[in-house]
């Protein structure tokens, strides 16, 4: 019998993680994923690690806070916490999301509705720390006492906390261990949104102590806003490799084909994810293929930030967010294009159609479109020839949150699939219901440690189980199968998880995007676009 | 004893009102955020078509007018306010003890409303039936949340997964609806009870001749404190859920000008967030902040 970990257990003084993730208790189990993987489900932390980090949570660690050395540390830590909680709390600090904090801080009802939502708390085995109202009472307990400095009454009515270095260091980790997908905002019978908690405690750390995952911030943010891509590819490499993908492409399908750069006032301004030109360059030549075949008078640019869609602001930091959205913006309204287009990139889509709308206004208003619904419209406009038998294998949808449950658009990919793949399957459940892919909220770029462990082991486990049911008329690996995944953060994390889990060995699953299946149907591109290789 | 009764359902009344009024105010005074919530499509559309998608599903959304469907959206509103029908398809256990809780409270609403109306019209012979359903809705109303409010209370203690999060103040709430009801329903079974009709005017326009069993006014008197305490509590999330969630899902273009300006003035605030890489100095606007790139203040580590 497990000890019952309480909301106060976040204070406890000694370093021990407050839970262990014990292979039995994760759902579903090994054997039911078809996996003979023994061990345990987490690579154990390094001694040094352990010894020098803040590790008190679950036996990962995604930032790798220092230990502070002093009490004074500790106690400077502290406050500087405390200090960003009053902040978040103010208008003039947080205009962005305070209405819907103040909002979830006040009126959640505890009912525990939410809990069997998310895929976290189910995979792990229900382990407290993970149920999504659990982070949640921290901070409302720490807002009624710090914030509305309640005295007793207060306490009497809303809970009482202790407020220490601990307690912090490990509400700092604990905000990496939620997707943001907000499913569990989606079932609250009131709207409270426990998803946004996350977010903000990530801001606390982020805008105030300067504390984020490296892979966000240092790799992330801030390397965008110098180079212009969380890849590190300046402009000039960006035209290079897209060049070369061109020349692939080409060969690949038999058609000439051309990405044009900077063009002034084109129709459409396609802006992918960048790291889609690295780790899965067929993606952006399928477009140029697509979009010209297509005969759409279509540019990507070369400047600053406006090559790569990606927006980890999104994830943990207000001003970070806000910083890269308007350059993206104003990359569109220097080249003077008709509409910006987002590629296959769930994030990108929520940050550039649905965030930054209310400070997009003035010139920087441009119209901004949905990669999926263009697709949709060139495949039913007939311009181009399609042989749905080439896409005769199994194909199942990935519906990545920030699309498909945050800015419901549920219809046009389904449709282009019904069209094109003869074989497709729905996962269950699926469309606004689905599971998050584990990699969301940022997730599937951390990796210090052994946090890729926990994103399969835990965060994918859902995910893997509703693939694999999906397929599991054809889990043969004599059977070539593919999960489309219209977005690069979700093809991030199946890749690591179909990695882990040998699933491409064992069951011959291959993940890809989209508009690759076109491609692949495509009469006048030469057979066999899919290549069928593990990547 | 009876004027004091009077005086403290006004009181109660009067608190209530004035404490709904100032929680919406407070909600509504807050700054226009970005746009984060869950897209709302009961309105939409693309959501009449049965899949509930959104108008982010239209090539060219922002040229066309989007058709709004109010009926979807008020046939929502209606389903969730009277059956918690969002409670009914994801936690039914709970929904069985609040369900009754909930509509008890709507019918002693309703109970307490057509008693007011009986009042105004207490000399006209009307009033004979408004205060008879009145006296059926207190009735049903009373019963269906001491039923409700004794369950939830229950499963509050006994749930293993609501007990680690109930806290006295959770227990004192709907100890506080169950022990109301409880004592105006045991008072109004003792013989001495005057008819419903001549304890409500009594009650509402200060006689003091009426004689109360002592359950029936302590209970009253209970009645009157958790309505009076019910806005400063989360109790109060019907205002948020009906009122303010609901504002802030909106249609943007509906407000357009308004977003704009109010978005103007949370662009002129100084942040004081203190991370070097916000570069905030006390003296910049958010604005500022926000097309600014603090690269050249902090060093890239790869």
């Amino acid at each position: 019998m497990k000890d019952v970990i309480r909301v106060s257990d976040m204070s406890r003084s000694n370093i021990d993680s407050l839970c262990t993730l014990d292979e039995p208790d994760l759902k579903p189990s090994r054997s039911s994923l078809g996996s003979v993987k023994e061990g345990p489900a987490l690579t154990p932390l390094k001694p040094e690690v352990i010894q020098c980090c803040e590790c008190g949570l679950d036996g990962t660690c995604a930032l790798n806070i220092a230990r502070p050395k002093s009490r004074e540390e500790e106690d400077r830590l502290v406050a500087s916490f405390l200090s960003g909680l009053e902040k978040l709390f103010t208008r003039e600090n947080n205009w962005t999301f305070l209405r819907f904090l103040v909002y979830t801080m006040e009126n959640c009802t505890r009912c525990q509705s939410c809990s069997d939502a998310c895929h976290i708390y189910e995979a792990s085995g229900r382990q407290e720390i993970y149920r999504p109202t659990y982070r949640t009472e921290v901070l409302r307990r720490l807002y009624f006492k710090y914030v509305k400095h309640g005295g007793l009454l207060s306490a009497w009515q809303h809970g009482d906390i202790e407020l220490n270095w601990p307690l912090v260091a490990r509400l700092a980790e604990l905000s990496y261990r939620c997707n943001l997908c907000r499913r569990c905002t989606q079932v609250c019978p009131i709207g409270a949104d426990n998803g946004l908690v996350a977010h903000e405690l990530r801001k606390i750390f982020s805008q105030e102590m300067g504390i984020h995952p490296k892979e966000l911030h240092d790799k992330g943010t801030m390397l965008q806003l110098k180079v212009g891509s969380t890849t590190g590819m300046p402009s000039a490499a960006v035209k290079d490799n897209v060049e070369f993908i061109d020349e692939d492409m080409s060969e690949r399908t038999g058609l000439d084909v051309h990405t044009p750069w900077d063009v002034e006032g084109a129709d459409v301004l396609l802006i992918h994810n960048a790291g889609e030109i690295l780790a899965w360059p067929e993606n952006p030549g399928a477009y140029s293929v697509v979009l010209n075949a297509a005969g759409i008078r279509w540019t990507l640019s070369s400047e600053l930030a406006g090559y790569d869609a990606v927006n980890y602001g999104l994830w943990y930091d207000d001003a970070q967010f806000t910083r890269i959205a308007l350059k993206q913006l104003d990359v569109a309204r220097k080249l003077k294009v008709k509409k910006i287009v987002i590629g296959e990139c769930g994030h990108a889509h929520k940050s550039l159609l649905v965030n930054v709308n209310r400070i997009a206004y003035g010139d920087l208003d441009i119209p901004r479109f949905s990669s999926i619904d263009l697709l949709r419209d060139i495949v039913f406009s007939g311009k181009l020839k399609l042989d749905p038998s080439r896409n005769n294998f199994p194909v199942t949808l990935q519906d990545p949150c920030a699309i498909v449950r945050l800015m419901r658009i549920i219809e046009p990919q389904r449709e282009i699939l019904r069209a094109i793949a003869p074989r497709f399957r729905e996962m269950t459940p699926h469309g606004v219901d689905n599971y998050c892919c584990g990699g969301g909220g940022g997730l599937a770029i951390l990796n210090a440690n052994n946090f890729g462990d926990w994103r399969s082991e835990v965060a994918g486990r859902k995910k893997l189980d509703q693939i694999l049911n999906a397929f599991s008329d054809s889990l043969d690996p004599s059977i070539p199968k593919y999960v489309c995944a219209p977005c690069s953060n979700c093809k991030g994390q199946i890749r690591d998880l179909f990695a882990y889990w040998n699933i491409w060995g064992r069951n011959r699953i291959l993940y890809g995007g989209l508009v690759e299946l076109i491609v692949n149907a495509m009469t006048e591109v030469k057979p066999g676009f899919l290549d069928w290789e593990w990547r | 004893m009876t004027l004091l009764l009077s005086i403290a359902i006004y009181v109660g009344l009067g608190v209530f009102l004035l404490g709904c009024l100032l929680r919406i105010l407070r909600y509504a005074r807050t700054p226009v955020p970005l746009v984060w919530d869950l897209l709302s499509t009961s309105d939409d559309e693309a959501d009449q078509a049965g899949h509930r998608g959104s108008y982010f599903e239209e090539t060219n959304w922002s040229k066309h007018r989007r058709h709004k469907h109010s009926l979807g959206e008020i046939v929502v509103m209606l389903k969730e306010i009277f059956v918690l029908h969002g409670l009914w398809k994801i936690n039914r256990p709970l929904w069985r003890w609040s369900f009754p809780f909930h509509t008890g409270l709507y019918l002693l609403l309703a109970g307490g409303s057509l008693s007011g109306l009986g009042v105004l019209f207490h000399s006209y012979a009307v009033a004979a039936a408004i205060f008879s359903p009145a006296r059926i809705c207190a009735w049903i109303g009373l019963w269906l949340t001491l039923f409700g409010s004794s369950g939830l209370a229950w499963r509050r203690i006994t749930d293993p997964n609501l007990r680690p999060y109930t806290v006295p103040g959770d227990l004192i709430n709907l100890g506080g609806f169950a022990l109301a009801c409880l004592l105006i329903l045991a008072g109004s079974l003792s013989r001495t009870m005057p008819p419903f009709r001549e304890t409500v005017f009594a009650l509402l326009t200060f006689q003091k001749i009426l004689h109360l069993p002592v359950l029936a006014q302590t209970g009253i008197l209970v009645g009157c404190a958790m309505t009076a305490y019910i806005p400063y509590t989360q109790m109060a999330h019907f205002i948020a859920k009906y009122v303010t969630y609901y504002m802030v899902s909106r249609e943007d273009a509906a407000m357009k000008a308004t977003i704009d300006a109010e978005m103007a003035k949370n662009l002129a605030y100084h942040p004081t967030w203190s991370a070097s890489h916000i570069a905030a100095e006390g003296n910049k606007s958010w604005a500022e902040i926000a097309t600014s790139n603090p690269i050249s203040a902090e060093r890239i580590s790869k």
